[in-house]
């Protein structure tokens, strides 16, 4: 196994991946920026190196400096976590060349995942139902147009390397094509330096239904279950569950088969998701697929009891799944609820600043992934996510009543967060019931 | 240290009036903190760290002159002639930093006279650690 990992990322994940290699006897190297010199996850590791200052670009996304702490430490891998330089495919290379394992899948399978648009075209191939749109890239506005009249309006403008809601537009009708189309773009340009554009056609209200699948160096492949990730604002996660309570056990072996069908097209190795969007005909078509350790892992972790980053560490070392499909078994419901510092009354605007005090809810069933101590600094250079609350309990409705147990137990003095927010959705008849879509936030709530 | 050396450590500090208290020798380091809150876990034992590859930035107090630190992480790796009591110009080079196989050259911004080195041939440096105070 080896012997040592540096770990190219900050807080809850970092501390996450930590606690894994801990228990897996692994030695751990963390890299900070700066102003993250007392956070938790430089205070567990074994070693620690700064590597920058504050701002992402010169310490968690720099590359050079991350590869030259693991090779001053001697780290025989580097664990990326999620975000930053996780699906950077000219990272895992360097890592390569250096031979440092990089833990995540080979730098050519984030290269092809990572075009969202070409990924479609792979699934599409490999027999994977996908949603309709142009299938060559779009640069040109009139181009553009015309595509969209052959698929269809409502449209989705999309661009191919884009990620986190931007450079995405819906539009209606023909009229407001053009101005749509040349907006998208600029903003696809200014947030990832790419003008590449493709369209699919716009699905109304579905639900956002992911699979969490691990695939080994020896060509085997296991699903690990569905999570509905629906309940989010402008395209970021606030809740995630599992199992989707909204499919028939018919729909749901056809999807688990689908992605099992399309991670073994891929030659998939190490964890991924792959992304459905469901909609209200029963019919789930491929979005993208994610290859990386996702924030929501452990609602997964619950339902099945695998641990996802000891599995993710063992294949990039080498090992064979630790399970076969037949032994993995899904029990009950889990929720997890991520608890931003931000401020919902202000348009959820960040509100960095010190926590003065944090207590945690704990006790049976309930879990707690976090960074954040009575003290800590929110830094307003990274996400605002400082805390995720999972619970697992026999069904749905006992999941939702846990959830509100530990939400009310949970304090956090110092910084706004949209606790209460989620609190609410909690109590809402709609959630309650299990109706819920990716328009669920807009339609519920003023926001 | 010793265990019974450390608990004794621990009750000294406790006594006194300090918040934070800071140990280091070629092998350890020991750093205790006081806790806000008036409870069990009043004093938080950070750690005892052994000897590591890791770099370790000692915490230096410089009242005036200018402080060199590493743009970079990497080996540092000294020259000739660069020792204390050394006048340098601006734009001289006062060491170098392998990373990753290349040698980029540490120069001075200032003018001045090399009043301490922090930095060994050979070390490892991580971002911002100091290696030179030019007077």
């Amino acid at each position: 196994m080896f012997q040592k990992i540096l770990i190219a990322n900050r807080g809850e994940i970092a501390v996450r991946i930590i606690r894994a290699c801990r228990e897996m006897e692994i030695l751990t190297v963390a890299v900070y920026s700066e102003p993250d010199r007392n956070s938790l996850h430089v205070k567990m590791a074994d070693e620690s190196v700064c590597i920058g200052s504050a701002a992402a670009g010169d310490s968690y996304l720099n590359m050079d400096r991350i590869l030259n702490a693991a090779l001053i430490t001697h780290a025989q891998a580097i664990h990326p976590g999620f975000g930053f330089l996780s699906e950077n495919d000219e990272f895992a290379e360097k890592c390569r060349a250096l031979g440092i394992v990089f833990i995540g899948p080979s730098a050519e399978l984030i290269r092809n995942m990572g075009n969202k648009s070409q990924a479609k075209e792979t699934m599409r191939r490999a027999g994977i139902p996908v949603i309709e749109g142009s299938k060559d890239p779009l640069f040109d506005g009139e181009e553009a147009l015309e595509q969209a009249r052959k698929i269809g309006f409502p449209v989705m403008i999309k661009a191919a390397f884009g990620g986190g809601g931007k450079g995405m537009r819906i539009s209606y009708s023909e009229e407001e094509f053009s101005a749509l189309f040349a907006l998208a773009q600029q903003e696809a340009v200014r947030s990832f330096g790419d003008s590449t554009m493709y369209l699919e056609k716009y699905i109304q209200d579905p639900r956002h239904v992911e699979v969490q699948i691990v695939g080994d160096s020896f060509h085997n492949v296991i699903c690990l279950g569905e999570r509905d990730c629906s309940v989010q604002r402008r395209h970021q996660k606030m809740i995630e569950e599992s199992p989707c309570t909204a499919l028939t056990e018919e729909v749901r072996t056809q999807l688990l088969q689908t992605a099992i069908q399309a991670a073994k097209a891929v030659g998939y190795e190490s964890v991924g998701t792959i992304e459905f969007l469901y909609d209200k005909s029963g019919q789930f078509y491929f979005m993208e697929m994610n290859t990386r350790i996702q924030v929501e892992h452990p609602v997964t972790e619950s339902v099945t009891g695998m641990d996802l980053i000891r599995e993710q560490i063992r294949v990039a070392f080498g090992l064979p799944l630790s399970k076969t499909q037949e032994e993995i078994e899904f029990h009950g419901h889990s929720i997890e609820c991520r608890i931003n510092a931000e401020d919902p009354a202000k348009n959820f605007v960040p509100s960095p600043g010190r926590i003065s005090y944090l207590h945690v809810p704990g006790g049976k069933g309930i879990r707690i992934d976090t960074a954040m101590e009575s003290g800590s600094e929110i830094l307003p250079y990274y996400d605002s996510m400082i805390i995720k609350v999972i619970v697992h309990e026999e069904n749905r409705k006992l999941a939702i009543r846990k959830m509100q147990c530990a939400l009310r137990e949970l304090e956090i003095e110092g910084v706004e967060t949209n606790k209460a927010f989620l609190e609410e959705i909690l109590k809402e008849s709609d959630f309650c019931e299990g109706k819920i879509t990716t328009g669920y936030l807009e339609e519920h709530f003023e926001i | 240290m010793g265990f019974d050396k450390l608990i004794e450590l621990i009750f000294a500090v406790n006594e006194t009036e300090f918040s934070e208290f800071e140990y280091e020798n070629k092998e350890e380091k020991i750093r205790i903190r006081k806790g806000e809150k008036e409870s069990a876990e009043a004093i938080h034992v950070v750690s005892t760290e052994e000897a590591k590859s890791a770099p370790e930035t000692p915490k230096i107090c410089v009242e005036d002159g200018y402080l060199v630190k590493s743009p970079m992480v990497g080996i540092f790796y000294g020259i000739e002639g660069i020792e204390m009591g050394k006048r340098v110009e601006k734009g001289q080079i006062l060491g170098n930093i392998e990373a990753m196989k290349l040698m980029n050259e540490i120069k001075s911004e200032q003018d001045g006279v090399i009043e301490e080195i922090f930095v060994k041939d050979g070390q490892a440096v991580e971002f911002g650690q100091p290696m030179f105070l030019i007077k």
